[in-house]
């Protein structure tokens, strides 16, 4: 008789002889990468030997004593596990969606329009070639010759896209049906099934950002679920797995989670300021991408709401106030993700007292009025005044005396398309650490380090000096720094006044009032610095009525979007687009010291902020043509805030200079 | 193949004999749904307009309606000045003349509006300027039919008319029309009439005001709008709300069944509004 420790022994024998089996196989195939097949021939003997023992062995010995309550069962779903991870590998919807899942994580990283673009293409055609059986591969094989003689143009206007396709379809319709006849595979109407193609073009365009350009196109708001579907729903990953055929425990195990992850995602939404892009141009497909990506910018990353909400679900269990609840939990843990990660992005590092102060500040920004008015990127500015200081720490020299006479080397670039007159000041400092004293920095003798700039274009190579006849010797920063006086940054918002209506003519005005003024924040160029202004009832309110008990405001903060400082502010004044400033017949005075808010001069800017508000000031009175409307007409007017100030760029490097050594 | 050239020689004689010739001049343009097309030529306004130079924006009206549309009036709503400036940002339409004998293809019109574009903001590329065209104008509605009173529909049989308590039409022509008629007798001698009336056209009416009402050759004096306050012959509408129901009652002197013709006839406001959008271009 076989005792129950033999039986064991034999058992844990033949665990120890199957696991070797993939490795053997391996070897004896002579390929390592026909360990997919070693495997699935190891698990099908597992299940074979399974079966064969009765269901009172077990194969697993781990398992051996929990698994005899439950008569087996958790063995037969390891089991069975095991052989649907195999099944489901050979499976191309499977596949495409583990391949598809894992490029969409590198692409979230790496933020490259073209791969992202690339791999779109190749998710589509395989789509069409293995998910769909090659229905409607002909029709994306043509979308794809079209797209690229084209130059990935998608047309401005939804029906001129659909006529655009439309000879595709019918194109590639004809040579299905025709294939059809000539193979005898079916009817030449039989054709038809490829209109199915349709849908993996539709798909690849989603993923691209179509969405996001629908945005523009049909003037949508954003609402949360929009943002959702933008930044967080993988699309192509999501559409293999749903087209995966295979049906076992794993597949529909990731089905369910893809299932909980859709509506976790799409009922939560993210934290919004909801707005459109006003970007207008023809797009091709990277203009969708970075209509994407600049979405994704703008929208603050934060916590993925998934993983919110599945810690708070298990934080808040039992509470019920207000502030402790699921809702306050997940508001909370978004908000805060969404400050750090902006502390993180300004170059705070975690744990510090500064990425503490830089939370605090964002935390008070969320309360403090002035500080909320928000400003976007004016996309239709492609070319902004920007300047950059470049070096490469290779061409600095390691050693250093009188009688070297090397310079350290930078560039300057500045980009100035609107031709502003410019004062450039260059300089640089070697700042000792530890206890290596600081050295005053000077550039080359021929070369000018403050000048009046004008030119739409500048790239100079400076060299930095050392203002001492002492040679160099140990550790310093290396501090560059190019101060532009005089930088003009101007920032317009549009409004339309109705004047004095009832509820319901305002209503009836507002569908027609939404698309005409599609943006309710300002815009600015991505400069240096820009002015964040809002007029009106209300920061997100567009329409500025004529009532005794409405308040018109001006709020205002200059925000620093550069990496380097603003010195000074020079001005800031309210103006009309020709230019022209408003007259008289604008009153915009402070609320307390019921002074003009319409200009500004030599405004001191804490440097240690990013976000400065300007004074607070009601509009207590304009012109009458504003205030006097019939019952249907409205009036659209642009406001500009021009903001001139100095600003410092400022980079710096550490470098160790050793001591010269003598013969 | 004998037989498919037997079913379509069948077919054509069947087809050819359900025709009546159309008698010149005896169209009935009150049918169906028609109304006023409004478009912008091509070209005016241009797809790019560049700054600081003038454009032209003509807009063709094509009265398609049954009914000649007066007191019109076109609109630009929306461009903002900062950007584009219209020298003239309505016209009046006095008159335009919509189908009938005289004029069977209805009338056309042409309005231009001159404009001159401004400075793009700085040194964008690019603006895009939507605005909407408005046409607002009043016209008409007339709704005539023949219809069977039987003044005593419980009575013995009657070898007059069969009443048709409810009857649907598809309109009378215009964009606002009426829909159904009902027919309700209220012993011993009254009847009660309701006339649906619906927006079918893609634009919004205001106001509508029923102007007359006869029964044969009796004026129907006491009709009201059930949606407007007591017996009201006008009323007002909303976006949401682009029906309406008149109930006239009236005083019947025959007692056996007759045919005898419904006439009413309505004025209303409408309007349509076409969204567009502006070009400046460096």
């Amino acid at each position: 008789m076989v005792t129950k420790g033999e039986k064991e022994g034999a058992i844990d024998a033949d665990f120890t002889e199957a696991a070797k089996a993939p490795e053997r196989t391996a070897e004896k195939q002579g390929d390592s990468g026909k360990n997919a097949e070693a495997q699935e021939k190891w698990f099908k003997k597992l299940a074979k030997h399974n079966v064969g023992r009765g269901s009172s062995d077990s194969y697993f010995p781990t398992f051996q004593k929990w698994t005899k309550a439950s008569g087996g069962y958790a063995k037969d779903l390891a089991v069975a596990g095991g052989q649907g991870t195999v099944n489901s590998i050979k499976d191309p919807g499977f596949f495409l969606f583990i391949f598809s899942g894992f490029a969409h994580i590198i692409l979230k990283l790496v933020q490259n329009s073209t791969w992202e673009i690339l791999l779109g293409v190749i998710f589509m055609f395989f789509f069409a070639w293995l998910i769909m059986e090659r229905q409607g591969l002909i029709l994306v094989i043509f979308f794809i010759i079209w797209y690229v003689l084209k130059g990935g143009v998608v047309f401005h206007d939804p029906l001129a896209m659909a006529l655009s396709i439309l000879p595709l379809l019918l194109f590639a319709i004809c040579v299905r049906g025709v294939f059809n006849l000539v193979s005898q595979q079916g009817g030449f109407l039989q054709g038809a099934n490829e209109s199915v193609g349709l849908l993996a073009i539709a798909i690849f365009l989603v993923d691209l950002g179509l969405i996001a350009f629908l945005t523009e196109w049909l003037h949508l708001p954003l609402s949360p679920l929009l943002e959702a579907s933008i930044y967080y729903i993988p699309w192509w990953p999501l559409v293999f797995l749903f087209r995966t055929r295979r049906e076992n425990l794993v597949i529909n195990f990731l089905k369910f989670l893809g299932i909980v992850y859709i509506v976790i995602i799409l009922t939560f939404g993210i934290a919004p300021t909801a707005y459109t892009s006003s970007k207008s141009a023809l797009p091709g497909a990277e203009e969708i991408v970075k209509a994407k990506q600049e979405l994704r910018e703008k929208l603050p990353p934060g916590e993925n709401p998934a993983v919110s909400s599945f810690k708070c679900l298990w934080g808040t269990l039992g509470k019920v106030d207000t502030e402790n609840n699921y809702e306050a939990c997940v508001k909370k843990r978004q908000e805060d993700s969404q400050f750090k990660a902006f502390c993180i992005k300004e170059g705070y590092t975690e744990d510090t007292p500064a990425f503490g102060q830089c939370m605090d500040e964002r935390r008070k920004l969320k309360d403090d009025l002035a500080r909320q008015a928000t400003g976007i990127v004016d996309p239709t500015i492609k070319e902004p005044t920007w300047a950059e200081i470049k070096f490469d720490v290779n061409n600095f020299p390691k050693i250093y005396d009188d009688s070297n006479l090397l310079g350290f080397p930078f560039e300057l670039s500045i980009k100035n398309p609107r031709r502003q007159t410019l004062t450039v000041t260059v300089n640089c400092n070697f700042k000792g650490t530890g206890s290596t004293p600081s050295v005053a920095g000077k550039l080359d003798e021929g070369q000018q380090n403050s000048f009046l700039f004008s030119d739409t274009l500048l790239s100079q190579t400076y060299f930095c000096f050392p203002n001492t006849k002492e040679p160099l010797k140990g550790d310093y920063k290396l501090e560059l720094t190019a101060r532009l006086d005089g930088v003009t940054t101007k920032s317009r918002i549009t409004r339309a006044f109705i004047g004095d209506k009832t509820v319901a003519q305002r209503d009836a005005l507002l569908p027609e009032i939404n698309r005409v003024v599609p943006i309710v924040e300002s815009q600015a160029p991505p400069e240096f610095a820009r002015i964040n202004f809002w007029l009106g009832h209300s920061k997100t309110d567009r329409i500025i009525e004529s009532k005794p008990y409405k308040l018109t405001l001006f709020v205002a903060n200059v925000e620093n979007r550069g990496t380097g400082k603003i010195v000074a502010i020079d001005d800031y004044h309210l103006e009309f687009l020709d230019g022209t400033l408003l007259d008289s017949s604008w009153n915009i005075i402070e609320a307390i010291s019921q002074q003009s808010c319409k200009q500004s001069t030599n405004l001191l800017f804490d440097s240690s902020q990013k976000i400065m508000p300007l004074k607070t000031c009601k509009v207590t009175d304009y012109p009458e043509d504003l205030k006097e409307l019939p019952p249907d007409d409205f009036d659209i007017a642009t406001f500009v805030a021009s903001l001139t100030y100095d600003y410092l760029l400022n980079v710096s490097t550490p470098i160790s200079i050793k001591p010269v050594i003598l013969p | 193949m004998k037989k498919i050239l037997l079913l379509v020689l069948v077919l054509i004689v069947v087809v050819s004999c359900g025709q009546t010739p159309e008698k010149k001049g005896q169209f009935n343009f009150k049918q169906g749904t028609a109304e006023v097309n409004m478009r912008l030529l091509d070209g005016n306004p241009p797809e790019k307009i560049y700054p600081n130079s003038q454009f032209g924006l003509i807009v063709e009206l094509d009265n398609q309606a049954a009914y000649d549309i007066i007191n019109g009036k076109i609109q630009l709503v929306g461009l903002d000045k900062s950007f584009f400036e219209v020298e003239s940002e309505e016209e009046n339409v006095d008159l335009l003349l919509g189908k009938n004998i005289l004029t069977p293809g209805g009338e056309k019109k042409f309005f231009e509006f001159r404009g001159q574009a401004k400075s793009l903001f700085q040194n964008a590329e690019e603006y895009r300027g939507i605005y909407f065209l408005k046409l607002r104008y009043n016209t008409a509605l007339d709704f005539v039919d023949t219809i069977c009173i039987n003044p005593s529909p419980y009575g013995f049989y009657d070898a007059g008319c069969t009443v048709n308590p409810r009857k649907t039409y598809s309109g009378q022509g215009g964009p606002f029309a009426v829909t159904e008629l009902e027919e309700i007798v209220i012993p011993p001698n009254e009847i009660e009439f309701r006339i649906h009336l619906r927006n079918r056209g893609r634009g919004q009416a205001d106001f509508l005001i029923l102007e007359t009402a006869w029964l044969g050759d009796e004026p129907l004096a006491n009709c009201g709008f059930l949606e407007g306050k007591g017996i009201s012959r006008a009323l007002d509408l909303t976006a949401e709300q682009q029906e309406a129901t008149v109930i006239c009652r009236h005083t019947l002197q025959e007692t056996k069944s007759y045919t005898t013709s419904f006439v009413a006839r309505f004025q209303y406001r409408y309007e349509i509004k076409q969204e567009h959008s502006l070009r400046l271009v460096k």
